[in-house]
């Protein structure tokens, strides 16, 4: 995600009220990152489900949280998706971090192949980080309590 | 009564709840200590949170609960089992967690609603882990150090604390029979209310 990509990102957040990023660091994310240390919340969490379930409690207080995870992280993240936070009833989106299918990284290009099949069944949204459209198109998906949201890193 | 040094789980979460004041929210695991935790706390219910699922996500869980509603207390009750499943919230409870929250850890060093297999190896003790963590970790293994955890605690210190409780094996009481989301609704008013 390059520099402008990455402001429309913290844009949309920021706009949205977003107040705590929840993360397991992962590539292309630092000036995100960084964002929410100096100017909201940025817990980072040992693993993807944890995250979820510390968004889970955030969400049930009324605070708004955002989980930022990368592809590789979704597997993990299922299960306290699916018995907490889903079960529960409980809102807060998880923005999902592509690497793609042309990744370098030859095992990361097999779990894209993957864990896109895995999105299509979540129904997961996709957005471009391109301009005042996504930042739009964001709060739209917020306020329809869309869970699961795709990016490209 | 047991006399191997290990404690009644029903009894320990009497003694759990009865601390329980106005400010203070509870946090239980998928199993037999909700089902127990449920059929006591009826009384209480809007201060609870039953895990029906997520085994291993009530640290984190409690975690995002206290940052969420500072003024609160929050009680975060955990099986020895539940807890390996997810120790690096352990590390993320050290580094972000408040001295409002305490972890209850029934350490019966086996996954009982599974049949009994154990979930841990000889000569390993889950209070050093906690401990290794850097989380202020005692013991207890008769209701006089519960009670004395308590005491303690009554002033509120900067960090999280935690108490491991060896607990014997017992069936579980009642099925949780409410809907998750009219508990997550209830919970979550009662922290909007008190905030």
């Amino acid at each position: 995600m390059n520099r402008e990509e990455t402001q429309h990102l913290i844009d949309a957040l920021d706009g949205c009220g977003v107040k705590y990023l929840i993360v397991v660091p992962a590539t292309g994310l630092e000036a995100l990152f960084y964002h929410f240390e100096t100017h909201g919340h940025c817990i980072y969490a040992t693993r993807e489900e944890e995250a979820v379930a510390i968004a889970t409690g955030l969400a049930l207080g009324g605070e708004k949280a955002i989980v930022v995870m990368a592809q590789a992280g979704v597997g993990n993240a299922l299960n306290a998706v699916f018995t907490l936070a889903d079960a529960y009833g409980v809102c807060f989106p998880i923005l999902v971090c592509f690497r793609g299918k042309e990744d370098p990284n030859l095992v990361q290009r097999i779990s894209a192949s993957q864990t896109q099949l895995v999105l299509n069944a979540l129904e997961c949204a996709e957005i471009s980080w391109d301009g005042d459209a996504s930042k739009q198109k964001f709060k739209e998906l917020i306020a329809g309590r869309q869970r699961w949201i795709k990016c490209a890193i | 009564m047991n006399t191997d040094k290990t404690l009644e789980r029903g009894e320990v979460l009497r003694m759990i709840v009865d601390h329980v004041g106005d400010d203070v929210c509870l946090i239980s695991p998928l199993g037999y200590i909700t089902r127990d935790l449920f059929s006591l706390t009826a009384e209480r219910r809007e201060q609870c949170f039953y895990c029906m699922g997520s085994m291993g996500s009530v640290v984190p869980l409690a975690l995002g609960v206290s940052l969420s509603s500072p003024a609160k207390r929050v009680f975060a009750i955990e099986g020895d089992g539940s807890l390996l499943m997810n120790l690096g919230a352990l590390v993320t409870l050290r580094r972000y967690g408040k001295g409002k929250i305490l972890l209850f850890v029934f350490d019966n060093r086996c996954y009982e609603s599974t049949g009994g297999q154990p979930s841990q190896p000889q000569g390993f003790n889950i209070e050093e882990v906690c401990r290794a963590a850097g989380l202020e970790t005692s013991v207890a293994t008769d209701t006089r150090e519960i009670e004395q955890f308590f005491e303690l605690r009554k002033t509120t210190p900067d960090s999280p604390a935690v108490l491991v409780i060896k607990v014997a094996l017992a069936p579980p009481r009642v099925r949780v029979d409410e809907e998750p989301k009219l508990i997550a609704d209830r919970f979550s008013n009662w922290l909007s209310r008190r905030r």
